[in-house]
């Protein structure tokens, strides 16, 4: 069953040893992660736009007001 | 309302506000971890669906504040709005965390009101520290605040009242795609043109124009690399920035002693330098 980039994501930022992996081989450790071809193939031409597109909500960013 | 060894106990609602970091999990603390664990509901300011699926994966009773943006409305309705949803949890007596991405009182109006409010109910509310973006710039960058010494704030306070800069400190600019827009009610960063071109001309009476300076944007996603662009200050009118950048100005260099000073803490120029660079030998 395919695993989800959430939870790849997730341990990619908390797994030091996983980290190491995906630096030197990002497709392969991805693949042998269990993500889906759609998502691998995301990582592979390392479109990021489209990942922070998918995840980040930078309109909801700004907490402050200063002035 | 529960019964203790016959007495009325009434649950006394607390608050704590923890930093949940810029990237997706691994810049929480372990005390922010286990405070959103044990709280009775968690209000997530995160921004980022991974990290509220981290926080919801720690604490199923976790609910967003982030539905309570709207374009056209103004900011400071919503940070009102954030405030009151934190507060009025705590007075019903729950035990609230309020998480916020990054560290949770750099540049977030509504978890300082929250404190505040909470605490002249008389109930307890505190804060827990957390990773920055300016923690990352740091990193990123290679800066060390301390090195030049550093002037940092936001671009439209900066814009609108009258400071002054020392050239011979790194500047941190942060919010410059926000530069000048005084409405509070958009939520892009379309609207910094003319904020952008002034911040340039006050700048340029500090440095030269081909000043190299820096816009910078945290990764948060760790898959993702830091944003790091280059400019120099007479294209700074030009940039297209996002609401996460920050504008990075280089110190033009360490000032001259003062000489002044120096002599009235009985001391020279030149035994400063000494005591600065010891021989080895």
């Amino acid at each position: 069953m395919a695993q989800s980039i959430v939870d790849f994501l997730v341990e990619l930022d908390t797994n030091s040893k996983l980290m190491e992996a995906y630096k030197k081989d990002p497709v392969g450790t991805a693949t042998k992660y269990g993500l889906p071809e759609d998502e691998i193939k995301i990582i592979a031409e390392k479109n990021w736009d489209e990942l922070s597109s998918r995840f980040d909500d930078t309109s909801k960013t700004i907490r402050v007001i200063n002035y | 309302m529960a019964l203790i060894q016959g007495k009325e106990h009434i649950k006394e609602g607390s608050l704590v506000v923890v930093g949940t970091g810029i990237g997706v999990a691994g810049q929480m603390t372990l005390a922010a971890k286990s405070y959103i664990e044990s709280a009775d509901i968690v209000f997530m300011g995160i921004m980022n669906k991974v990290g509220e699926h981290v926080v919801s994966g720690l604490n199923p009773n976790s609910v967003s504040l982030d539905d309570l943006y709207e374009e056209g409305k103004s900011r400071a309705v919503t940070y009102t709005q954030m405030a009151d949803r934190i507060v009025h949890a705590v007075a019903d007596g729950q035990k609230v965390c309020a998480a916020f991405y990054g560290h949770p009182g750099v540049f977030v109006t509504p978890s300082h009101e929250a404190i505040r409010r909470v605490k002249a109910l008389g109930l307890e509310a505190h804060m827990l520290p957390g990773v920055s973006a300016e923690d990352c710039l740091i990193a990123d960058l290679g800066i060390d605040p301390s090195r030049y010494g550093c002037q940092s704030y936001e671009a439209s306070q900066f814009l609108f009242r009258d400071y002054r800069i020392d050239p011979y400190m790194t500047q941190i600019i942060w919010q410059i795609g926000l530069a000048g827009e005084a409405t509070l009610s958009v939520l892009n960063a379309n609207h910094s043109q003319s904020g952008l071109a002034m911040l340039a001309d006050i700048l340029s009476e500090h440095y030269p124009s081909d000043h190299e300076l820096i816009i910078y944007e945290a990764a948060t996603l760790p898959i993702c690399e830091p944003k790091i662009q280059k400019v120099l200050l007479c294209e700074l009118e030009h940039a297209k920035p996002t609401l996460i950048s920050t504008l990075v100005v280089p110190s033009l260099g360490m000032p001259d002693y003062r000489q002044d000073r120096l002599a009235k803490l009985g001391l020279t120029e030149q035994q400063v330098i000494n005591y600065r660079n010891p021989s080895i030998n």
